[in-house]
């Protein structure tokens, strides 16, 4: 199967979290995405299809989780894992998180180091079964 | 002896001999009768004479003029059976055995209004029982019309029935001391007797109407065409006036009920309250009946007899047509029954009355001024009663004799009806409205009579002198519109009319004007409360006062003894002892002041209760219930209902306190949540430096060997500034915290404001520059002086410019203001500016993080928080307006 590369969106208000998070994922051979807000998000999910979202949840103006649910109600989007990453560490944010179909919740903050080998595997997991 | 002799001896030895059975064999009579039907029948004594040759008369001379005697009763049945139902249950309790006794007992047991009432009373029925009187002559004069020597028969007659009516009265009427027994026997001899005048006056109807012609349509033909033909005179009056029909239907339903001989079978007689219930459609029902064939009998006297014959003798002038021995002896003993049955009944209700309200009251009153124990009287209270019936018919004898005469037996009856529902307001009044008051009765009950005196009974006596001929003639003083007759001219109102209007209207008037400006007494409000109240009390009595003098047994063994036979006042005690659990000591010891009430009670059956509370005052050491004492019970209620109060309002309190309770722990909550949110926030905000901080650490360590020295230099340069960003915010928590604890002493001191605003935009310069923003100050040419703690003040301002440089697109302008009494300094940029739902919040903890719909700029977000705090504690103000055309103005006001 011709294996091309995998695609990630990562979306944060602060730029200096997507400064090395870029670095790390097109070292590991990600065609990266990176919004700062949850306009530019969803722009970038309108014409694209990631294989991986990486989303912030308290965003100046739409938030992680809506962008989460935005991205489950689209059949064309079924292959997208979403992660999130994020400050919140509530149990009850991370619930509704896992509820809205994430398949991962970060809370802040987080080993770059597992981060990446979970992406990783997904990404795999997807090849196998796709 | 003539067969009328034989026949009237015969008739009241019968009646005596059904009055004797009926005492002794009353349980096997009820077999045969019930005693529903023999109270109703009593009720019957309603039908005097009056009904039984008077209606026929009436009729006769007005058409349907006689029917509002009958319609009266029919009408106020409904209320006259709710009223005897209450009076019932309250003369059980208070054993009052008539109406003066009933009015003087709901007004307090005054005295002075029970012997007004039966002089009032006594006044006003004598005329009626005259005309009884003379009824019964009326039928002896009649019969004794075929006899050789009438004149002597009749009067001779007319004095031995007198007296035998005396006689009867006097045995059946007062059988036993004690008048709240029942009178048996005459009641069934009254009833038997309502049974003769029905079936005497149904006979002869249906004998005229079927017999002696041959239908009532052929009468009522013969009638109509003899009248149109001139040949009889038709009726004086055919039609009344609706007004004075009004008035007669009203006046004969008052008197339906206070009339004492109907208070007698009605109330007192009355062995069992459901009869009253039956009665309701019964005695309508007879009085149906007795008025069926009067207009009949009298239309066919007109056709068949002479204008000038008195048709109050119609009756017994078919019966003598018929040529039927029977119906004449039966019409003869019907007038006899209705006549008698009245007279007994009436006669004993007056007696009592004059009895217990006047003669008692005055012998005990006159014994206690002689400071001794009335002891003399015993069974000489029966003999009082007695002496009191013979006199009141010897009164109506003479009454007949001398008056009477002249007058028709409806005007009399009438007139009667009318002094008699002169008690009306009074009684109705006092047993449905508790603030009617005792000189509230006595006034209207005067009011009333005297009008009736003055209305329908002085013009009796025009011809006595000239100056009652004048006043009747021309009114007092030749004042027209006081003329008896017809006071203030009111158009269509017939003598009779006028004096049953005018007493009744100020009667009514009277008794509620002055109950409404008088006080009752404590005594006369217990009263009022105990008959008003009467259906709602559960227990007789259970509100009376309680007595608490002291009399030893032997002192009420004593005055039971004075009327009751020793035996019998011995078993009374004992039985009523027993009852209550009583135990019966020494003679001589105070007794138990239950037993001081039950005397009272048992004397108030026997002498009226006014009489028989003023006996048991004067032999117990306390006097007459004290005034205090009512109060007390008063008090005893006020306390209740006082403390119900004081339990409301403390539960009232209880409610504000948990409510109260509620708002500081809703307070509580709040708090605790802000705190929560607070550090939810503040870890929040500390963790996203971290992440930024580790992550960039671990790419460096990581992926040294791929780095170039400009990008190392970046990424080292970052973890600088987050761990910066860190710091600063930890340590305006800090002082935020120290703020609010209020920790934080301020260092006053006095400065120029000039200085600080040139320290101040030098060190935002380099921001300016960045930004490339201008920035300009407003200052007035004086100068400024504050005394504040420069330090902080420097802080806020430079909070509030570096805020002003995120936002704004261009200019920054500072304005300072001063007048008096205070100094403005207001800073404005033309950014976004900030919408007026949030002018309060901005100045909140994080408010920045909590919007995160807002752009987010540099910064903890807590540079507003914490200026507001350093301006509180200067106690200066802040707000944020709104700059025009774009922008915001933050403004500090310092009051000096």
């Amino acid at each position: 199967m011709p294996m091309s590369a995998p695609t990630i969106l990562m979306v944060d208000d602060d730029p200096h979290i997507l400064m090395p998070l870029e670095f790390l994922m097109f070292k590991h051979g990600f065609e990266v995405f990176v919004a700062r807000n949850g306009t530019e998000a969803l722009d970038i999910i309108e014409k694209n299809t990631p294989d991986i979202v990486l989303l912030d949840i308290m965003m100046p103006d739409v938030d992680g989780y809506q962008i989460c649910a935005h991205i489950k109600a689209q059949p064309r989007l079924n292959n997208t894992a979403v992660v999130f990453m994020s400050a919140k560490s509530n149990q009850d944010d991370i619930s509704k998180g896992y509820e809205l179909g994430a398949a991962l919740y970060v809370t802040k903050p987080f080993s770059t180091r597992e981060l990446v080998k979970k992406i990783l595997d997904m990404v795999k997991g997807k090849n196998k079964s796709g | 002896m003539n067969s009328y002799t034989v026949l009237t001896v015969l008739y009241f030895i019968f009646l005596f001999w059904i009055a004797r059975l009926a005492t002794r064999h009353i349980q096997q009579l009820y077999k045969i009768v019930s005693p529903a039907h023999i109270y109703v029948l009593s009720l019957a004594v309603y039908c005097t004479a009056w009904t039984y040759f008077g209606s026929i008369g009436n009729a006769a001379r007005t058409g349907v003029g006689f029917l509002p005697v009958y319609l009266g009763p029919t009408f106020i049945m409904p209320l006259a059976a709710m009223l005897w139902v209450r009076m019932i249950r309250v003369c059980a309790q208070q054993r009052i055995t008539n109406l003066s006794d009933l009015i003087s007992a709901r007004y307090g047991n005054s005295i002075s209004l029970g012997a007004l009432v039966a002089l009032c009373y006594i006044v006003g029925i004598i005329p009626y029982i005259a005309i009884q009187l003379k009824a019964v002559s009326t039928c002896m004069v009649f019969v004794s019309s075929q006899m050789e020597h009438p004149e002597a028969w009749t009067t001779s007659m007319n004095v031995y029935s007198t007296m035998v009516i005396s006689l009867f009265a006097m045995i059946y009427g007062t059988r036993r001391t004690d008048s709240t027994e029942k009178h048996t026997g005459l009641i069934v001899t009254i009833a038997f007797e309502s049974v003769i005048k029905l079936i005497a006056f149904l006979l002869v109807g249906i004998w005229v109407c079927f017999g002696l012609f041959s239908n009532p349509v052929v009468l009522f033909d013969q009638f109509v065409s003899s009248v149109h033909s001139g040949q009889i005179k038709a009726f004086d009056a055919a039609a009344m006036e609706p007004f004075s029909w009004f008035l007669a239907i009203l006046v004969s339903g008052l008197a339906f009920i206070t009339l004492p001989r109907q208070f007698q079978v009605a109330v007192t007689e009355n062995n069992d309250e459901q009869h009253v219930a039956k009665s309701i459609w019964l005695f309508p029902l007879y009085l149906f009946l007795i008025n069926l064939f009067v207009l009949p009998i009298a239309i066919a006297g007109r056709l068949v007899y002479s204008a000038d014959t008195d048709p109050d003798t119609f009756l017994l002038l078919f019966a003598s047509k018929s040529h039927w021995g029977i119906l004449m002896a039966l019409v003869y003993l019907g007038g006899l029954s209705a006549a008698i049955g009245m007279i007994v009944v009436e006669t004993i209700a007056l007696s009592n009355m004059l009895t217990n309200s006047m003669v008692i009251p005055g012998w005990v009153a006159l014994s206690k001024k002689a400071n001794r124990l009335p002891s003399s009287l015993g069974k000489g209270v029966v003999w009082l009663r007695r002496a009191g019936m013979l006199l009141i018919i010897m009164l109506a004898y003479f009454f007949e004799h001398l008056v009477a005469e002249r007058l028709t037996i409806s005007s009399v009856g009438f007139i009667s009806f009318v002094a008699v529902s002169q008690m009306a307001p009074a009684l109705i009044g006092g047993m449905l409205w508790k603030n009617g008051t005792r000189a509230a009765a006595f006034a209207s009950i005067c009011a009333g009579f005297f009008i009736w005196m003055y209305t329908l009974i002085l013009s009796n006596f025009a011809g006595w002198s000239p100056v009652i001929e004048q006043v009747v003639q021309h009114g007092p003083w030749g004042i027209a519109l006081l003329r008896p007759t017809n006071i203030l001219g009111l158009p269509n109102l017939d003598p009779l009319s006028n004096g049953i209007f005018w007493s009744l209207i100020i009667n009514v008037l009277t008794y509620i004007g002055v109950s409404l400006f008088t006080k009752q007494s404590a005594e006369e409000a217990l009263q009022a409360e105990a008959f008003v109240d009467i259906n709602k009390v559960a227990v007789p009595g259970a509100r009376q006062l309680e007595r608490r003098g002291s009399a030893s047994l032997a002192t009420l063994r004593n005055l039971l003894n004075s009327f009751l036979q020793p035996r019998k006042s011995d078993q009374l005690l004992r039985n009523f002892a027993q009852r209550h659990g009583i135990v019966l000591e020494q003679e001589a010891a105070a007794t138990d002041p239950r037993m001081i009430n039950f005397a009272e009670r048992v004397l108030s059956g026997i002498i009226g209760a006014a009489s028989s509370r003023m006996l048991i005052s004067s032999v117990s050491s306390q006097e007459r219930i004290a005034f205090t004492e009512v109060l007390d019970v008063a008090k005893e209620q006020q306390q209740v209902l006082s403390l119900n109060n004081k339990l409301k309002r403390k539960t009232s309190e209880l409610k504000k306190m948990s409510d109260d309770l509620k708002s500081v722990n809703e307070q509580l909550k709040i708090i605790d949540e802000q705190k929560d949110e607070f550090l939810t926030t503040v870890t929040h905000e500390l963790r996203t430096p971290l992440t930024s901080i580790r992550a960039l650490g671990e790419v460096l360590l990581d992926h040294d060997d791929v780095f170039e020295a400009a990008q190392r230099k970046h990424y080292l340069s970052t973890i600088v500034q987050e761990s910066e960003r860190m710091t600063r915010l930890i340590s305006q928590i800090l002082t935020l915290e120290r703020f609010e604890a209020g920790r934080y002493k301020l260092q006053y001191s006095s400065f120029e404001l000039r200085a600080l605003m040139d320290e101040l935009t030098e060190s935002i310069q380099p921001l300016l520059e960045e930004k490339k923003i201008s920035f300009q100050v407003f200052m007035p040419n004086t100068m400024v002086v504050l005394r504040a703690d420069r330090d902080l003040l420097w802080q806020v301002f430079y909070n509030l410019l570096t805020n002003a440089i995120k936002y704004a697109k261009q200019h920054i302008h500072l304005h300072v203001a001063q007048d008096l009494q205070s100094i403005r300094i207001s800073v404005a940029d033309d950014g976004p500016g900030i919408p007026a739902e949030q002018a309060q919040s901005i100045f909140d903890k994080f408010y920045q993080i909590k919007n995160k719909k807002l752009l987010k700029p540099e910064g903890s977000g807590m540079g507003l928080a914490i200026s507001k705090r350093i301006l509180d504690l200067h106690e200066y103000t802040i707000q944020v307006e709104a700059n025009k055309p774009n922008g915001a103005i933050f403004i500090v006001h310092i009051e000096q």
